[in-house]
């Protein structure tokens, strides 16, 4: 027994080290704050591809720039995985320092007391003066604004944009992007045609993904609302809703294709569409990507303009430490100066934050390389915000399935698709 | 009669034999047709991983990597994309691959040619930290093998060879969880995590998978087949309780031990739901997280997706090549189907 | 005398020796397997909303999740992928197994390739398959059309196979509740076949080589021929093998997430939610928009409730038929 106990042991240590090895290297998430007096921040995104990169190349500047503040960047891959990751993290009560948030989230995250008030750093020694503050694009900080406080920033904002294929376009005799309804369908129809004569469509007018976000901005551009004044019912089934749904329908599905994702940017690239919208941020993926000369436009017009917003702000977690806050908070006004956000806007294709990025040479020498960007950007005077509620955004979604889907797919006509879009719309705003 | 009788016999088994022979080319021809079913899939990874982007979105698609190449002006070749064909010239306008040099050659001058396009998995590589990935999922395996072989043959060896007091309830207990489908304790596990601190440690993807009732299960089958004779003289011997483990039961499992080995491997690497929520940053994002996030970003493309998949795959389809037998067995005994 | 002496008395083994081979595997099962699966439970009776537990609701998110329309929906989603995995796979893997049981030459390459599926993660699978189903570039629409078939759109079709088949033939109406899993569920329900099919065919394949063969040739002796053979000799024989089969492939079946999270969608379990299956819902309610745990939880023991009691119906109904 004797030697018995001493294996006993030899094996408990065993199981103890192996134990203590695993505590000892598993310290992941970087939560160990090393004493040398850098400020260690975790700033969660959902920036993939082109944008990431973008991304990461700012950060890395910026940590190079602050010697005691070090922005460690991690990306969620898409939207929906970094919403299910800080809402998780968040009841775990272990938040990241800084993310990106949708409208809505943060109206959750407020609720929860885990967003920190951005309006103390705003108004403190490291502020912006209320002429910085006049510099960014209208609506953007009332935005993010809940009950007197600021609690985002303005980070990554896109427009809409129409994309056009010049060369396809010359080959039908037009010379310009259409702009208004009724050139869009006119040009849509021109532009769908059988190039080789096998009696089978090889270019296609248009071609869109299912997005509530188009039809929002159709919505809007045919004077109809996406809700009721004081926010507590549907408003897109109006005849103006329905019309704009028909409209839709029409370019997309009679000369046009549907395609899951950002496929049908792809088919754009390889020639095979004559238009698409998309956001300007398409142009970051399509960039070096396409053969033929392609130009921007603003969205067509109908009874008015319109042009929605897309894209989310930053929020600072109230949970963290006093000096991560305020380090975040460094990044954020970093961020969003005129020379950072027109450098990201050059990258990337998000509308730069501040009015006076526009006029910086980094701007102008874009706007010169590509084509009624300028004009695109134009929009961002009279672009809208869509409502901000956690009801809409729960919402939102019946809009995209049961309303865009089910009418673009063909499984309901437009007028029985928003009317039961609104039903379940309805049922989430009477929450 | 019996000369009858044997023709009968010849002509009825000559009959039988070409009956039976076309059953097997059928036979044969059903298999062939099941097994390029389950080949094509993986040709079809590896073939996409090794073409070019603009391959990628050539219709009909390429079973064979291949692309245009065209003469330049010295007399080396380069890959191109063709941008404009004039069939009644006979000339086409092509564009290299690396650089904008737009030409126009004779369309004969343009030659198809097969090529793999390794640097797609360079690239791929590098696009993700698919490094940091690997080295997670190979610690955390190595991790959970250890933990699982050791608290597995401890309490099998408990299970199995000792009396102790509501021994047969606990191992019923033991057994009855294992019926418990692994998402209806995911949300109180992520509390649990949550409340030990654990949430985005290696400790999650780790400790809760030390101990495996399954392996504790097969084990003890197998230690009670283990003659008690053995046991009498080996105590006789002087050997003590721990010793007999040690030396005697485990040499004789070793085919068991083994099996428990692969299963946890293989369940371990491609395991993805507990990593998926217990994770959130890359330094512990194991391999199966990080591809799927990969394969979600927006502007991934498909040769790219298919490079990360294929090497993300490799280390077990290779190990499984050298050693299917037991990989089979293992996962057969199992009950993992992954 | 103590309990201990008492114990030992009884020819017990001392409690503690036992105790300390059991502790190591007892306590990671305690804490990560018993109080979990108990707090699931719980949970379900409390309302908790980001990690905040706000109050004890009783059996009121259990009245709501019965009037969820999405859980019903995600319930008859799953319904229907088990219905089309199962039967398909059973089917399949045994016939490849009786054929490769006919003393064909290279077994052990056909094994080895119909079981390669299962050592590759379901990850890399779905994103393989994923773009086999490509809608334009994909080498499924490649091969149809080559065979002279029309393209589809596979997962971005959300409308029902029966309803697609009765247009096709040339139907103009066809009612509403019968409309069928949507392709896209199809597609996905494809995939699981082949992923799962080779495990089947080795357990079949191992259950056949139990049989002995003086059965088969006593069958032959009085005069049956193949068909009579099997449906004789080797499907009644084989019945314990098929009901493990059964058993486990629907059960692994009602628990598929991983292929749904990587080939639907976006939004996954997409196109028009017609993908979205039970354990994506419970997902999706736990950690995402609201973060609302105990709902969850209701939803994973409704899932676990489903299991068990089907577990143990099939267990009775085909107990009844089985030969051991």
């Amino acid at each position: 027994m004797k030697h018995g106990l001493k294996k006993h042991k030899l094996l408990w240590v065993l199981l103890a080290t192996s134990i203590l090895a695993v505590s000892v290297v598993g310290c992941g998430g970087g939560n160990e704050d090393a004493a040398d007096g850098v400020t260690r921040l975790q700033f969660w995104h959902a920036m993939g591809g082109p944008l990431g990169d973008a991304l990461d190349a700012l950060v890395a500047e910026f940590n190079e720039n602050h010697s005691d503040i070090e922005i460690q960047s991690i990306s969620m891959g898409r939207y929906q995985a970094l919403s299910q990751k800080i809402m998780a993290s968040v009841a775990a009560n272990q938040p990241p320092d800084l993310a990106q948030v949708y409208e809505a989230w943060t109206e959750n995250l407020i609720e929860n007391g885990s967003a920190e008030s951005l309006s103390g750093y705003v108004n403190g020694p490291n502020g912006l003066s209320q002429e910085e503050l006049d510099d960014f694009i209208p609506g953007m900080i009332a935005n993010s604004t809940w009950g007197g406080e600021i609690y985002s920033f303005p980070f990554n904002k896109s427009v809409r944009a129409l994309y056009w294929n010049k060369g396809a376009f010359a080959e039908v005799g037009l010379e310009r992007a259409p702009t208004n309804w009724d050139e869009y369908l006119a040009y849509v129809k021109k532009l769908t045609r059988d190039t080789d004569g096998d009696g089978e469509i090889d270019q296609w007018g248009t071609a869109g993904q299912i997005s509530a976000w188009m039809f929002e901005n159709l919505l809007v551009q045919n004077g109809g609302e996406i809700l009721t004044d004081d926010g507590t019912h549907a408003a897109f089934d109006s005849p103006e809703g329905i019309q704009a749904l028909e409209f839709m329908v029409e370019l997309l599905t009679e000369y046009g294709k549907v395609t899951s994702g950002y496929e049908y940017q792809n088919d754009f690239q390889a020639g095979k569409i004559g238009m698409i919208e998309g956001s300007t941020v398409s142009l970051a993926f399509m960039e070096g990507k396409y053969t033929f000369d392609m130009a921007l436009a603003p969205l067509p017009e109908n009874k008015e303009k319109a042009s929605f917003f897309a894209g989310t702000n930053v929020v600072i977690f109230a949970d963290s430490p006093d000096e991560k806050k305020a380090a975040a908070w460094e990044f954020v006004k970093w961020f969003t100066s005129p020379e950072i956000t027109a450098r990201w806007a050059a990258m990337t294709g998000y509308a730069p934050v501040r009015r006076s990025a526009m006029d910086l040479p980094i701007m102008q020498e874009r706007f010169a390389e590509v084509e009624g960007l300028d004009s695109v950007f134009a929009q961002l005077d009279y672009a809208a915000f869509e409502p901000r509620s956690a009801a809409w955004y729960a919402g939102r979604k019946y809009l995209e399935e049961t309303g865009v889907e089910a009418a673009l797919r063909k499984q309901m006509i437009p007028s029985d698709a928003l009317a039961a879009a609104a039903r379940a719309v309805n049922a989430e705003l009477a929450q | 009669m019996e000369q009858t009788a044997t023709l009968h016999d010849r002509e009825l088994n000559a009959g039988y034999r070409m009956k039976r022979s076309a059953g097997m080319a059928a036979v044969y021809a059903a298999l062939v047709v099941g097994v390029a079913l389950m080949i094509v899939p993986f040709w079809w990874m590896i073939s996409t991983s090794l073409k070019s982007p603009l391959e990628i979105l050539a219709f009909p698609p390429t079973w064979i990597p291949t692309g245009h190449f065209a003469e330049r002006a010295d007399g080396t070749w380069e890959e191109v994309y063709i941008v404009s064909q004039d069939e009644t010239a006979g000339t086409v306008d092509v564009r290299s691959l690396d650089g904008d040099l737009e030409r126009t050659v004779a369309a004969s001058a343009v030659v198809d040619r097969i090529r793999f396009r390794f640097r797609n998995y360079a690239e791929a590589w590098s696009q993700a930290p698919f490094a940091r990935y690997y080295f997670n999922t190979i610690l955390i395996t190595v991790f959970v093998v250890m933990g699982v072989l050791v608290t597995s043959s401890l309490a099998a060896y408990a299970f199995a060879r000792m009396k102790f007091w509501g021994r047969d309830n606990i191992f019923l207990i033991f057994l009855s969880m294992m019926m418990v489908p692994q998402p209806v304790y995911l949300v109180p596990s992520y509390i649990i995590l949550v409340k030990l601190g654990w949430i985005d440690t290696y400790q999650a993807l780790i400790i809760p998978w030390f101990a495996h009732i399954f392996s504790i299960f097969l084990l003890r089958q197998h230690f009670k087949t283990i003659p008690n004779d053995l046991y009498d003289a080996a105590i006789i011997d002087g050997c003590s309780r721990f010793a007999f483990l040690w030396r005697v039961i485990l040499p004789l499992s070793k085919a068991v031990l083994v099996a428990v080995v692969i299963f946890t491997i293989v369940g371990t690497w491609n395991s993805f739901l507990w990593p998926l929520v217990m994770t959130n940053t890359p330094e512990v994002r194991p391999l199966q997280v990080g591809l799927a996030r990969f394969s979600q970003e927006q502007g991934t493309s498909h040769e790219l997706m298919m490079a990360a998949a294929a090497f993300s795959v490799a280390p077990l389809i290779v190990a499984y090549f050298f050693a299917q037998k037991q990989i089979i067995q293992s996962m057969a005994t199992s009950g993992l189907k992954g | 005398m103590t309990w201990l002496e008492t114990l030992r008395r009884k020819k017990f083994m001392d409690p503690l020796t036992a105790a300390f081979y059991l502790v190591p595997a007892a306590v990671v099962v305690m804490v990560f397997r018993m109080v979990p699966i108990a707090s699931a439970f719980v949970l379900s009776f409390f309302d908790v909303k980001m990690g905040r537990i706000r109050g004890f609701v009783g059996l009121a998110q259990y009245f709501k999740l019965f009037q969820d329309p999405t859980f019903f929906n995600s319930l008859g989603t799953t319904a229907y992928y088990v219905v089309g995995v199962v039967p398909a796979s059973l089917f399949l893997s045994l016939l490849a197994a009786v054929l490769l049981n006919k003393k064909i030459r290279a077994l052990g390459f056909y094994r080895t390739v119909f079981f390669l599926p299962v050592v590759t993660s379901l990850v890399a699978i779905s994103m393989v398959w994923k773009w086999i189903f490509h809608p334009r570039l994909g080498l499924l629409n490649y091969v149809f059309e080559v065979l002279g078939g029309n393209a589809m759109l596979w997962l971005e079709e959300p409308r029902g196979i029966f309803e697609m088949m009765a247009s096709g033939l040339g139907w103009a109406w066809w009612p509403d509740g019968l409309s069928g899993p949507s392709l896209a569920l199809i597609a996905v329900i494809i995939v699981a076949i082949w992923r799962g099919i080779g495990y089947n065919i080795v357990i079949f394949l191992a259950g056949l080589q139990n049989i002995p063969d003086q059965y088969y040739e006593a069958a032959r002796i009085d005069g049956a021929n193949s068909r009579g053979v099997f449906w004789r000799v080797t499907w009644p024989l084989l019945s314990p093998t098929t009901f493990y089969v059964l058993l486990s492939t629907t059960i692994t079946s009602f628990q598929v997430f991983t292929q749904i999270y990587l080939m639907t969608g976006p939004p996954v379990g997409g196109p028009m939610g017609t993908t979205k299956v039970i354990v994506y819902y419970l997902f999706e309610k736990g950690f995402d928009a609201g973060g609302n745990m105990g709902y969850a939880s209701a939803v994973a023991l409704v899932l676990f409730l489903i299991i068990l009691s089907l577990t143990l119906v099939q267990r009775r109904l085909v107990e009844s038929r089985v030969y051991y």
